[in-house]
Parts: C-alpha cells; sequence; structure tokens
C-alpha cells in the first residue's frame, strides 16, 4: 500500500506540466450559485389529482431579482413536455400512463412577463400561477398585497402596516398556470430590461435572476409533506446586444455562456440498500432538458445523451438516450424496460455509489446538442415518501446553442 | 494492486491530456457545481436523530489523494458547560458560548472517475477490494465487529488504516477535504461531493451539493509546500485558492409561513461556516457578518453585526436571537436574505481574539503564526459559506414526520486583498 501511495506521489512533475497549462482557461458556462440573465428550470411536475404519481404533486418556483435600484423584466416560457394518449387524449410520460394506448409526445410553450421590483423575491404554485390582483406589489398607487384594489396616495390611505406602492410595481405581470393537470415540463426566463424599450438585458445590470424550484408531494389523509428542492441553472450574459431574438449561448463568442459540455450526476445505484436505514432502498430521477429551443417555429431542442458510467471498482458502462423535448426517467430505465437490468442497477453495477458522466451529441443544425439537468433521489418503499432534489455537476464548455425568441 | 503496476509518468501525462481538455476555470469563485481542490460540506449531523451520508468523487481520469478533517462544532455555555449553545446569547447572562471545533484528521484516496461513499457515525473501513453485488442479491453495507461499515468497493486509506473515522451519534459540525500529492496540497481541482442528510426515524432525506474552492495551478504560488491554504485568487495572476464570495443570498419562506399546497408550517434552518479555518493552532475562526432581508413587498430589515465562531446553524425564527426572529411570517411570506462578511477587521489569536481591532498589537498577548508566518493578529473577519435546509411541519403531526429539503445558496462577487486563510497541521 505504501508503494501505491509513493508512486502517486512521483505523479508531481507530469502533473504540475499539466496543470501548468490549465490555469489560463478561462470559465464560462451555466452556473447554479451565481445570478444570471437566463433562468432555466428543467423540471416541474404538477399532478394535484395523482393520476400518474402515488401521492399529490405540485411544483413551488421562486424567482428573485438582485437588482439594487430598478426593477427588472423576465420573459419566460413554460415548455410542456406532456404527452397525451392515443385514446382517450389523457396527459401522459409514457405508454404506462396510457390503459391501451400509446403516448404521443407533444411539446408547446406558454410564454409570459414578470415584472420584478429591486431586490424582491417572488414565488407561485405552477398549478396556480399568480393572476393580475395577486401581486405582491400591484401597481402604483394601489395598497399593497391584497388590498390592491383600494387606491391610494399614501400610507395613510392603506391598512395599517400595508402601506401605499407609489414607486415600483410589478404592474405588467402575469403568471398563468401550467396548462395542465398532470403536467411534466420546464421553466425559462430571460432577463429583459423592461420599461418602453424592452429587450434582452444586455446592461451593465444584467444577471441580476435567480430562481429556485420545490417539488412537493402531499396526502391529506397520512398528513405528510414531501419537499425536494432544487437551484434553478443560470446562463450569464455577455453584454452584447441582442437585436435579432436570437440568443446565442457560446460563451464569449456568443451573446449568453455556454451550456456545459459534460453533465456530472453522482447517486447512489438504482435499488442500492441505504446504508443509514437498511430497510429502505434508493432510487433516482434524472432530467434533461436541451439548452437549445426555437421558441418561434416551436421546435424543441433535440440532442442525443451519452451516458457514461463509473461504478466504486472504476468500472465503466455506457449508454445512451435521445433527449427529445425534455427527458425524464428512473436512472434504471434509461437503458432498459427491466431495472434489474440496468448497468444504473446496484446489482449490475458491483457497487452502491457511482458517478455517471452525460455529455449531449447530436443537435439538430442551427440548435446546439447542450444538456441542463437536475437529480431526484428518492427512498423506498416508505408510507411516506421521502426524496430530494439536487443539482448535477458540470464540466468544461459545450458547443453552440440557440434560443429562438417569438 | 493495480495501481502500483502503473506508470507515475505515463498518469502525468494523462492529467496533461486530461487537464487540457477539462480544465475548471480561472474564474474566482467558490461553486457548488464544479470540482475542485478544497471542498467543504458545510452541515454534517450525526446527533442520533440524523445521520449523513457523503458521497465524495473523483472528476479526473487521475490517482487522486485526499486529507480531511471533520471539525465538530458542538457548544457548550462557559460555566453551565451542559447547555449546548450557537452564540452568546444562547447562553445565561455574563456566559459565551464555546466552540469545541476540534478537528478529526483523515486521508483516503480515489481512483479515477471513482465516487466512493460513507456514512458519517459508522465511518467506513479500508477495503481493497471487497466482493462486488451480485444481480437479484441486496446491494449493501455490512457492520464489522468495530461498528463500521464495509461496503463493495475498491476503497483506500493509507497504511490500511481506517478509511473514514466514525463520528459517533453527537456530531454537528463541518467536513473538509484537500487534494493532497505526498502529504501536500495539490491544486489538482478534482474533487466533489454531496451529502444527504436522514431521518433515522422517518427517512425523510435532504441532499446538497458540496462546496468547491479551485486552485491556482501555477506553481509558483506556495499552495504545495507552506502548510497554509490562501483563499486569495481571483482566477488570474498570482494567488492560491478562489477568493470567497463578498456575499451570499438566498430565498426563504418566511419563518413559520403556511403553505399553501400542503397546509404544512414552513421552517429554514441556516447554516454557515467560516472560510478561513486555524486547523494547526485547533482555534475557531471568528465570523461577523451583517444579514439583509428584503421581502415580496420590497421591505427591507436587517441584523448588522452578528458574530459567531466556526459554525452556525440556526433557524430563521432564532435570527439574530432565539426566538427573536425577523424573518418572519407577518413580516412578509417570502424573504431574499444577503450575508456579507463585515469589512472589518477582528483578532484570529491572541489574548483578545476575537476583538476588533486595526494592528496586532490591539490583540494582547499570545499572538500566534501561521506555518508560513503569517500573523494570525489582525486580519479581515472571515468569509462564509453556507447551506440552508427547510422543514415542513403539519400541524398536529410529530416533528420526527417533518419534510426535509436542502438547498445551496447563491453568492454574489469575490472577497479580494488578503481573502482567507486555513492553516494545516
Amino acid at each position: 500500500m505504501k508503494k501505491m501511495w509513493q508512486a502517486a506521489a512521483r505523479m508531481g512533475v507530469g502533473a504540475g506540466m499539466a496543470l501548468v497549462a490549465m490555469a489560463g482557461i478561462a470559465n464560462a458556462r451555466s452556473t447554479t450559485n451565481r445570478p444570471a440573465s437566463i433562468v432555466v428550470w428543467p423540471k416541474i411536475v404538477v399532478d394535484t389529482s395523482a393520476r400518474w404519481l402515488v401521492w399529490p404533486t405540485d411544483t413551488r418556483l421562486m424567482l428573485s431579482s438582485t437588482n439594487a435600484s430598478g426593477i427588472k423584466q423576465a420573459h419566460c416560457f413554460y415548455i410542456n413536455a406532456t404527452g397525451h394518449c392515443s385514446n382517450d387524449g389523457a396527459g401522459c410520460r409514457d405508454a404506462t400512463d396510457c390503459v391501451g394506448g400509446e403516448c404521443v409526445p407533444s411539446w408547446n410553450e406558454t410564454d409570459f412577463d414578470v415584472v420584478l421590483t429591486q431586490e424582491q423575491p417572488l414565488a407561485w404554485y405552477a398549478s396556480d400561477g399568480l393572476a393580475r390582483g395577486q401581486f405582491p406589489l400591484e401597481g402604483p398607487f394601489r395598497c399593497n398585497g391584497v388590498f390592491a384594489g383600494l387606491q391610494c396616495f399614501s400610507d395613510a390611505q392603506c391598512p395599517p402596516g400595508v402601506g401605499c406602492n407609489i414607486g415600483q410595481s410589478n404592474l405588467g405581470s402575469a403568471i398563468p398556470p401550467v396548462p395542465e393537470d398532470p403536467f411534466i415540463g420546464a421553466l425559462v426566463c430571460i432577463q429583459y430590461t423592461g420599461g418602453s424599450d424592452t429587450k434582452p438585458d444586455q446592461t451593465t445590470t444584467r444577471d441580476k435572476l435567480y430562481g429556485d424550484a420545490t417539488i412537493v408531494q402531499s396526502a391529506a389523509p397520512l398528513r405528510f409533506v414531501d419537499p425536494a428542492r432544487y437551484n434553478a441553472i443560470g446562463l450569464e450574459a455577455t453584454g452584447k446586444e441582442v437585436s435579432d431574438g436570437r440568443l446565442v449561448l457560446d460563451g464569449d463568442e456568443g451573446k449568453y455562456q455556454s451550456c456545459p459540455g459534460v453533465l456530472i450526476l453522482s447517486h447512489l445505484f438504482d435499488g442500492a440498500v441505504d446504508p443509514i436505514i437498511p430497510a429502505v432502498q434508493y432510487g433516482t430521477e434524472l432530467t434533461l432538458l436541451p439548452c437549445s429551443n426555437d421558441f418561434r417555429s416551436q421546435t424543441p431542442g433535440r440532442a442525443v445523451a451519452q451516458f457514461l458510467v463509473f461504478n466504486e471498482f472504476e468500472q465503466r458502462f455506457s449508454t445512451s438516450r435521445t433527449v427529445d423535448c425534455l427527458f425524464d426517467s428512473q436512472l434504471s430505465r434509461i437503458d432498459t424496460r427491466n431495472p434489474a437490468r440496468s448497468i444504473f442497477n446496484a446489482g449490475v453495477a458491483g457497487s452502491l455509489a457511482g458517478q455517471t458522466r452525460i455529455r449531449g451529441v447530436g443537435g439538430k443544425a442551427p440548435l446546439g446538442s447542450g444538456l441542463l439537468g437536475v437529480a431526484r433521489a428518492s427512498l423506498g418503499p416508505l408510507i411516506i415518501p421521502s426524496s430530494a432534489a439536487y443539482d448535477l455537476h458540470q464540466q468544461g464548455n459545450g458547443g453552440r446553442d440557440l434560443m429562438i425568441l417569438p | 494492486m493495480r495501481l502500483v503496476k502503473r506508470s507515475p509518468w505515463l498518469m502525468g501525462l494523462g492529467v496533461l491530456l486530461a487537464g487540457l481538455v477539462t480544465a475548471p476555470g480561472a474564474r474566482g469563485d467558490v461553486t457548488s457545481d464544479e470540482s475542485g481542490t478544497l471542498i467543504i460540506f458545510p452541515k454534517v449531523v450525526s446527533d442520533g436523530v440524523r445521520d449523513t451520508l457523503i458521497q465524495l468523487s473523483n472528476r479526473t481520469n487521475s490517482f487522486v489523494q485526499v486529507h480531511c478533517f471533520y471539525i465538530n462544532a458542538s457548544g457548550t455555555c462557559s460555566s453551565t458547560g451542559e447547555q449546548s449553545c450557537e452564540i452568546d446569547t444562547d447562553c445565561p447572562a455574563n456566559e459565551v458560548c464555546i466552540r469545541q471545533c476540534n478537528a478529526t484528521n483523515f486521508e483516503l484516496a480515489l481512483t479515477a472517475q471513482q465516487p466512493v461513499q460513507w456514512r458519517v457515525s459508522t465511518g467506513r473501513l479500508t477495503t481493497i477490494p471487497s466482493a462486488p453485488c451480485r444481480p437479484g442479491q441486496p446491494c449493501q453495507c455490512t457492520l464489522d465487529t468495530s461498528g463500521q461499515l464495509v461496503c463493495p468497493g475498491m476503497l483506500i486509506g493509507y497504511n490500511n488504516a481506517s478509511f473514514v473515522p466514525p463520528v459517533g451519534s453527537q456530531f454537528v459540525g463541518e467536513l473538509k477535504c484537500y487534494q493532497t500529492n505526498a502529504g501536500d496540497p495539490y491544486p489538482g481541482n478534482a474533487l466533489k461531493g454531496t451529502a444527504t442528510i436522514e431521518h433515522l426515524g422517518s427517512a425523510q432525506i435532504s441532499e446538497y451539493n458540496a462546496l468547491t474552492v479551485a486552485a491556482n495551478a501555477d506553481p509558483q504560488n506556495n499552495l504545495i509546500t507552506d502548510k497554509e491554504l490562501r483563499l486569495n485568487w481571483t482566477g488570474l495572476g498570482g494567488g492560491e485558492l478562489n477568493y470567497c464570495p463578498e456575499s451570499l443570498v438566498f430565498t426563504a419562506n418566511a419563518e413559520g409561513v403556511t403553505d399553501a399546497f400542503t397546509g404544512a408550517t414552513i421552517s429554514t434552518e441556516l447554516t454557515l461556516v467560516p472560510c478561513s479555518e486555524l486547523i494547526e493552532e485547533d482555534l475557531p475562526a471568528p465570523v461577523r457578518v451583517r444579514f439583509v432581508g428584503y421581502n415580496e413587498l420590497e421591505q427591507q430589515v436587517s441584523i448588522e453585526a452578528f458574530r459567531f465562531d466556526c459554525f452556525l446553524n440556526r433557524r430563521l425564527a432564532d435570527l439574530p436571537v432565539s426566538g427573536g426572529g425577523i424573518f418572519v411570517s407577518g413580516n412578509g411570506d417570502l424573504w431574499k436574505i444577503r450575508i456579507s462578511p463585515l469589512p472589518v477587521n477582528v483578532c484570529y489569536s491572541g489574548s483578545n481574539r476575537g476583538a476588533s481591532c486595526t494592528q496586532d498589537s490591539d490583540c494582547g498577548d499570545n499572538v500566534l503564526t501561521g506555518p508560513a508566518d503569517t500573523r494570525l493578529g489582525c486580519l479581515p473577519a472571515s468569509g462564509v459559506l453556507g447551506v440552508a435546509e427547510e422543514f415542513y411541519t403539519v400541524p398536529g403531526m410529530p416533528s420526527f414526520l417533518d419534510g426535509t429539503a436542502a438547498f445551496n445558496l447563491r453568492h454574489e462577487g469575490s472577497r479580494s486583498g488578503f481573502g482567507d486563510i486555513v492553516t494545516l497541521p
């Protein structure tokens, strides 16, 4: 064993040379740590009647501005990736949701605007949205909050502690509910300057938005709540004006930073017995969303996700799947319909922990092949569900991606 | 023993090629979605009620050595020694909160792209290799006679020692690891990880990504040899590791607010750890921060000079003082909270440790010096990093059934000047 460590120590010179070469390479890609100008929530699930899922489920979305002075506008697109059954038209994710029919994939978007005041946080449930009259700062010369129906010119004219809005407001905002229930899809918001000359924000106060999502399962009879929260992904702007509605994601060569070259998922393999409570086992859902989308012609992004899976024995497995609009799957159903035979099954992989590298390839021009994603681990079987969402890691810059606005 | 047969020069060449293709950034940020040389798990819990599962991975195609230390941050009041505390105001009048903040070290190694996991209460024993799981059979760890876990996988500990030591069931604190080569810090930027906190009764889990700090690979800096890790790099030019953020920001539900979909009451627990760490001197790093909150009505509240040592793990209902929270329901349903280290200097050691200062002489006697001769006297108050966790409580239900969800905080800007320091044993 000691020789092994000594051998590793002798790597130093060669590795040092490598690291000198690494030092000057710039990092410019998506982030879950910093505010940005494009914010992407890759996974939104609504199933309030538990038609797909075991328990009623909704997603609470948060959008916040870090701008210290002045409003910022977000132009947003719900991406509806819900399929529909060929026999009865009901919403579906795959054929297992259709009794006797096929699940026909579909894709459409619903766009809307949100105006955020300085430093303002907003939150809404995807199934509800926020209609006019529900925004906290409805408009100038209106009392705040639920008293927006009262006109005012000073705080004294509003109920105590409510205040009269004589400054910035959410005027111009309306967030619709997701277009159907059950629903699976994503949300993309792009920072605009707001005001009369509204366009994608490439000013010195760009990159002021960030978002969060909490997928919540709950059931009244059992009186439980299972929340799973993740950070929405940000893409920072480069400061180059967008005049043609084409948002080029290509680092310093483009209008926004690149999507990652590789996504890296840390996970326990499906079926791995929980090292903390051996009565339950791990399972992980992976959601992938193409970086590119043509909202003008209603053409979703498409790419092939290549998976490279490593176990604790340094062994490597691989598979691939097409990501068309949105991909959402249990890990052990990515490569087979029989999860027990999957390379993501702990019995096949041979160890509990895994690391999966995901690379998008084969995008259809002019759209690219970049991917974004999020994971959700769960434990089962349990009477009360238990899950946790978390962001993927990333490495390197991807190729050129493109969002085309209407 | 497959690794012994490998040519270290070929492995070095592999690092060169891998590095050219996969280099992490030259931007001075702490991140939770990229790999780094220093990795920080700010919230590790093994208190008999909850336990934590750590996943640590090597992102590169090279063999990687890692040095880790758990920092036990349990605190007790200075006179009433059995009373646990987070900050001084948790203790009776005229008492202060004293945190142990002692470090437990261990080392491990990761082969190319290797992931490993361990349960912190039990640790995990070295197994090179243990038998793999088989299809159709349970894939699980077992407890050996010492009470430590033995799991399927190839796990490498130094001198066949315990791979990861157990922390027992009275631990709340953090885990920091850094990449090494022959015992010295090494700027390979290979480490990434996640932590899953699990309730032992309900199996409710929260998961967050560990924070990583990328290192400057330029051999002209002193990262490798001087036993001091300096977080003073902008991503360009000189410096050792990326600066900590200028501020942290996150959006929380107001403490005690009722969730519209579930009817549950939501509470948020914030965990903060200092970027600076005096491991060699076994002293807690002093932190001074300012909280500013904005609700959805554009109203602003603040906590101007909040101080703690080493570690903070506190519900918003108890900020700034126990039961006297300001980020609560009634002041708004949502709070966007910004946490910024105060631009003041404090004494890191000396008889006036923790006091504000303008020069080293203000710190009194016995001011210490770091391993690389950095005077640990009057220095900028430490930067901070953190994570948050939400608890959803259904009225009338026992707390062990609380739904939980952890999330990473956002970062704004970068510190400048001296930055932060971690002294190594």
